[in-house]
């Protein structure tokens, strides 16, 4: 029965005056509504309709969800002690649209239970696009990784916009909103933000600094190879890593020097990654590597076989 | 047009078996991978809609299938995929798929897709 209600709201956008008037509801359906199984069963199918259909009879699916009233019980369990519940209705409101709920999603996206508050901020954004970012200025807890890569796949599906506040949250206390904003600022290579990329490569927390390298790596200018060997010397292992990878796309001929020079430090994976950005940069430049010192020594020498195999 | 529809989730499964019947086409249903590619042999629809996602054989092999063991018939296969799944859709075409949906779809958008190939075919 709910299948067949599912279907017939599906179709009638064929019917002329669908728009207005109320789908038909028998009363045996309107007495099986009663019964919270059938009703749960109802709330189900049309959840998966409305996530595999799109055009007029989605928005038949959202009139029926109203016409139905199930958006009340959506309410109902937004309100419940129990955090799945609670999880549950934040999902289904944002499936279904329901944009009027917006200041009850909108003061989850700070709740205490993880998976509440996730689901609170994916669920925002889905309903009202990089506006709903809104919540980065006022969370307390942090957005875990996996989080901020839902966040930017929800994006990835909405047109691009001309958001102006990731140079506020590039301030932000909260260390995981600055991480998610050099995240925005790379991904939608905002070059106007090159100056705060730069602030944040002196950041006490590590991962912002990983993170502003790697943000540089899209927005870089002239000078951001000189930036990056400066700061090389200070940074953690895991950022001299980083330092090295993004300098295969952004340095030229003149950083050779300084990179060979940090082969003196590190372990044989970061020196393996030194050589190989040395030879993506310029391969004749493993010639220079070979007359080093320590060009005959391990591991040196059995990097550079390496490379110059990966090359060939 | 003879239209097998491979898809796992039967609600979907039945919004489009009624959209393309009432379109006027024969319409055979597979609720999972193995299931239409037993059906595709046994009846060589001329179009094929699948989903990727699927028990057993994925949308993916279906069209590996097709290409491979039934090349002689001409079937056309729109594939039926999610948001962000594009490398999959990719790989879809290098396989041989001809069109492809993305979930959510309007039916309407679906007999405009189909109807195309109907009039490949009547050509």
């Amino acid at each position: 029965m709910a299948d067949l209600l599912i279907r017939n709201a599906i179709f009638s956008e064929q019917e002329e005056n669908a728009d207005d008037n109320p789908f038909p509801i028998t009363g045996r359906t309107t007495k099986m509504l009663s019964n919270k199984h059938f009703k749960r069963l109802l709330t189900k199918e049309l959840i998966s309709a409305k996530k595999n259909i799109s055009g007029a009879s989605a928005i038949n699916l959202k009139k029926l969800y109203i016409q139905l009233h199930l958006n009340e019980d959506a309410l109902a369990k937004l309100n419940s002690s129990e955090w799945h519940v609670k999880a549950q209705a934040i999902q289904e409101l944002g499936i279904m649209e329901q944009k009027e709920y917006l200041n009850k999603i909108y003061r989850l996206t700070n709740n205490k239970n993880d998976l509440v508050r996730m689901e609170a901020q994916t669920n925002i954004v889905k309903l009202y696009g990089f506006k709903g970012l809104r919540f980065l200025d006022v969370i307390s807890y942090q957005l875990t990784e996996w989080q901020q890569i839902a966040l930017l796949k929800e994006l990835s599906m909405l047109p691009p916009e001309n958001f102006n506040k990731i140079e506020k949250w590039l301030k932000s206390k909260n260390t995981s909103v600055i991480a998610f904003a050099l995240k925005l600022t790379r991904t939608y290579h905002r070059f106007e933000l090159y100056d705060q990329v730069i602030e944040c490569l002196s950041h006490e927390n590590e991962e912002i600094r990983f993170e502003a390298i790697y943000t540089l790596e899209k927005i870089y200018n002239i000078d951001t190879a000189d930036v990056l060997l400066e700061r090389y010397e200070y940074e953690t292992l895991k950022n001299q890593k980083a330092i090295v990878s993004v300098m295969q796309n952004i340095a030229s001929d003149e950083s050779i020097p300084m990179l060979i020079s940090f082969l003196n430090q590190g372990d044989n994976d970061l020196k393996r990654m030194i050589v190989r950005t040395v030879a993506h940069i310029n391969t004749s430049s493993l010639l220079q590597l070979k007359e080093l010192q320590t060009a005959q020594e391990y591991p040196l020498e059995q990097i550079i076989k390496q490379i110059e195999g990966e090359i060939k | 047009m003879k239209i097998l529809i491979a898809e796992d989730e039967e609600l979907t499964l039945k919004t489009l078996e009624l959209r393309l019947k009432k379109d006027g086409h024969e319409v055979i249903l597979a609720r999972d991978g193995r299931e239409a590619i037993s059906k595709i042999q046994e009846n060589l629809p001329d179009l094929v809609i699948s989903d990727i996602m699927m028990p057993y054989v994925s949308g993916l092999e279906i069209i590996a299938e097709i290409k491979e063991n039934l090349s002689d018939h001409k079937i056309s296969i729109i594939i039926l995929s999610g948001m962000g799944q594009e490398d999959i859709v990719l790989e879809a075409f290098q396989l041989g798929a001809d069109d492809y949906i993305t979930k959510p779809f309007s039916p309407n958008e679906l007999t405009v897709r189909v109807r195309r190939f109907d009039l490949m075919k009547a050509r």
